[in-house]
């Protein structure tokens, strides 16, 4: 093929050096603390906000809840109490708040309420082509369900607890996290007790587990537990 | 000693008073002279009287030692129906006199008066004598103790969780015969005893019992103190723990083989139990074989600190670090020497120190992931997530292919090197980096397909793959 028209000049090549930032963790002092680095060599920063419930970032976006408020870049949306949980779409995301059970959606700092029809305690969410699935606990286990109480999966009846990735699904046992894609395929990860999921960023989940707070690097190829820093007192 | 005399009366049944001494449920007529016997120096021989009214008229009654002056002997406990009325059967008044021998090397006689006296009756005086002679003697001898002063016994040095064993002599000086009627131990309950004696019991003129008195330290405790009891004569005990030193604690890894942007837990393992709880510092430090000042994210993750307390239960061989039985440490990205080295441990530890270290070495610049974007109208964007662990990244090449899988060109080389010193400047925080090259490009930028970067360090160089642009 002809490379018509096409120049590229090394004197214009330039280059942008930044520190590589995995996302944004919740402290055990319910600080929003941006974590730095690769596994193995990790920094925080300075706490980018306090009392927070919880957060999520994309890549491009990060959402903070606080306990009445939606918080991102500076700007606060006033939200129903308690934590919340996020899935990231094009547009903006997706936000459920268990302690009131509303779903909404936000866009550019507007809260706009979501229908829904789920029953169970929601434990995650997921935006997927433009609808919401919920991950569900409800007696006899936890499901993948759509609005309306349609059952997409069912997790091993094992499962404590949940929560819903971009291309595969992260739960836990006694004994064991599980990051099962759709393939089946699943990698197990040693970690007993494990209590709570959140999101850290693109393709890294935290996870609190007996007192010590870890992250999992979800996307494919490079999946591995390792151990997050807490603030030094 | 002189006795006190005193005019007695002819009688002791007076009109309506009778005196009696109680031992139990005896009850004894005293006469005009009540002798205590012999008592130890340094111990107490009480009696207890009873006064009855034997008369029809109620009568108060008083008694009275010495008109009231102090001395050896004492009254106490006065307990009674006054005034009483008689006769009935009942006790009038009821009191103790206590004879405390003073302490003395030699026989010594003691005498005191005891009126007991009523406004409307005669009074009952008594001459009361006592003699009071050497106590026993009490030698605590090696090799498990000695004498430390006047009848102090001081113990050997034990090591706690050991044993200290005192053999102890009792021996009777006097030409009489001494009651023994307690041996006991008070104070800390490190002092254990006596064994191998039992009381009451008389010592014979000149005769000696041995017995041993145990002492067991306890962690915690250095000094202490207590006291052995014979009669009611107190000689002080005391004794040293000796804490034994902490046995050499192990440094223990779950790898042999180091390299950067690595998780590794470190465990502490004792050769032997621990005799008592033992605390310290188990320290990570960092030396930098590159030219770097320090890389801060080689920490024991947990605290993000260099420096966690340990802890160890007595008894046991296993050291908690943190509270937990292993420690997670990373060991970053920046090449040098980690080594790990414990301080501060009470007790002090038994041998040398421990200490561990390993190097991480150079290496070639390693990518953890690359992209390549067209998204931007005018520029080829290729990013890099990675870190160089040498600090001396910056020379690049970058190879383009058209959708044919045709070379375009030479490769395209350029030296990011200032960038990445201005980059790494006055940040201690390890060697990750985030690069985006940026291309422009005039003409169709979709005819690019991919593209494979290089990156050169001193250490060597790494590639990218092929990178698809999209």
């Amino acid at each position: 093929m002809r490379i018509a028209f096409f120049l590229l000049s090394l004197a214009c090549a330039w280059g942008q050096l930044n520190r590589p930032a995995l996302g944004l963790m919740l402290d055990s002092g319910g600080a929003a603390r941006p974590v730095f680095g690769l596994p193995g060599s990790i920094s925080l920063g300075d706490p980018a906000a306090a009392g927070v419930l919880s957060s999520a970032c994309s890549a491009t976006l990060c959402l903070m809840k606080t306990d009445a408020a939606i918080v991102s870049q500076g700007q606060s949306t006033s939200a129903p109490p308690g934590r919340a949980l996020f899935a990231f779409d094009p547009t903006g995301a997706y936000i459920y708040f268990p302690d009131a059970r509303q779903l909404a959606h936000w866009q550019n700092g507007q809260l706009r309420s979501v229908d829904f029809d789920v029953a169970g305690e929601v434990l995650s969410i997921r935006a997927s082509g433009g609808n919401v699935e919920f991950a569900v606990r409800r007696e006899g286990g936890i499901w993948i369900v759509r609005s309306g109480n349609l059952v997409a999966e069912a997790l091993p009846r094992d499962a404590r607890d949940a929560m819903l990735l971009d291309g595969a699904i992260l739960f836990s046992s006694s004994e064991n996290i599980v990051l099962r894609r759709p393939d089946a395929s699943a990698i197990r990860f040693p970690l007993a007790h494990a209590k709570s999921f959140s999101s850290l960023g693109t393709g890294y989940v935290q996870i609190r587990a007996e007192g010590s707070t870890y992250a999992l690097r979800v996307d494919a190829g490079h999946e591995q537990l390792f151990l997050l820093p807490e603030p030094a007192p | 000693m002189k006795y006190i005399l005193w005019i007695l009366a002819p009688l002791l049944a007076h009109a309506q008073l009778t005196l009696f001494t109680v031992d139990g449920t005896n009850q004894t007529p005293v006469s005009a002279v009540y002798d205590f016997g012999t008592v130890a120096s340094g111990t107490t021989a009480s009696v207890q009287f009873r006064v009855f009214n034997t008369g029809n008229a109620p009568v108060t009654v008083t008694p009275l030692l010495n008109n009231g002056q102090t001395g050896p002997f004492s009254i106490a406990s006065v307990s009674g129906a006054n005034p009483c009325t008689g006769p009935n059967g009942l006790v009038c008044v009821q009191f103790t006199i206590a004879f405390q021998a003073p302490v003395q090397t030699q026989t010594n006689h003691y005498s005191a008066s005891l009126q007991v006296a009523s406004p409307t009756t005669s009074a009952i005086n008594v001459l009361l004598t006592a003699t009071a002679i050497p106590a026993p003697v009490l030698e605590g001898f090696p090799p498990g103790c000695s004498q430390s002063g006047a009848n102090s016994v001081a113990f050997v040095q034990v090591n706690i969780g050991s044993q200290g064993l005192c053999n102890f002599s009792l021996q009777n000086p006097n030409a009489v015969p001494v009651a023994i009627s307690t041996i006991a131990v008070t104070g800390d309950a490190a002092f254990q005893g006596p064994q191998n004696i039992q009381t009451p019991l008389t010592l014979s003129p000149n005769e000696a019992v041995t017995f041993t008195i145990q002492f067991h330290p306890r962690c915690g405790t250095v000094n202490y103190a207590g006291a052995l009891v014979i009669n009611s004569t107190s000689y002080p005990l005391s004794g040293t723990g000796i804490t034994p030193p902490l046995p050499t604690p192990a440094f223990n890894f779950d790898a042999s083989r180091f390299s950067s942007m690595e998780q590794h837990t470190l465990t502490l393992s004792l050769p032997s139990p621990a005799v008592c709880g033992a605390t310290g510092n188990v320290n990570l430090g960092f030396k930098p074989s590159v030219n770097v000042a320090d890389d801060s994210t080689i920490v024991f993750v947990s605290r993000t600190s260099r420096t966690l307390g340990f802890t160890v239960a007595a008894g046991s061989t296993q050291v908690l670090i943190d509270t937990k039985s292993s420690a997670v440490f990373a060991t970053g990205s920046t090449a040098g020497n980690i080594a790990f080295s414990v301080s501060g441990t009470q007790p002090a530890l038994a041998g040398t120190p421990p200490s561990a270290s390993f190097t991480i070495a150079p290496t070639a610049i390693v990518i953890d992931t690359a992209t390549a974007s067209n998204q931007r109208l005018g520029d080829l964007d290729v990013e890099v997530i990675g870190f160089d662990n040498t600090y001396s990244a910056g020379k690049m090449s970058f190879t383009f292919v058209d959708a044919s899988g045709n070379t375009i060109g030479s490769p395209i080389t350029a030296d990011f090197t200032p960038n990445f010193q201005s980059f790494y400047t006055g940040q201690q925080s390890g060697s990750t980096f985030l690069i985006r090259v940026s291309f422009p490009v005039e003409g169709n930028q979709t005819l690019v397909a991919k593209v494979t970067a290089t990156l050169i360090n001193s250490a060597g160089q790494s590639q990218t793959g092929s990178l698809t642009f999209q």
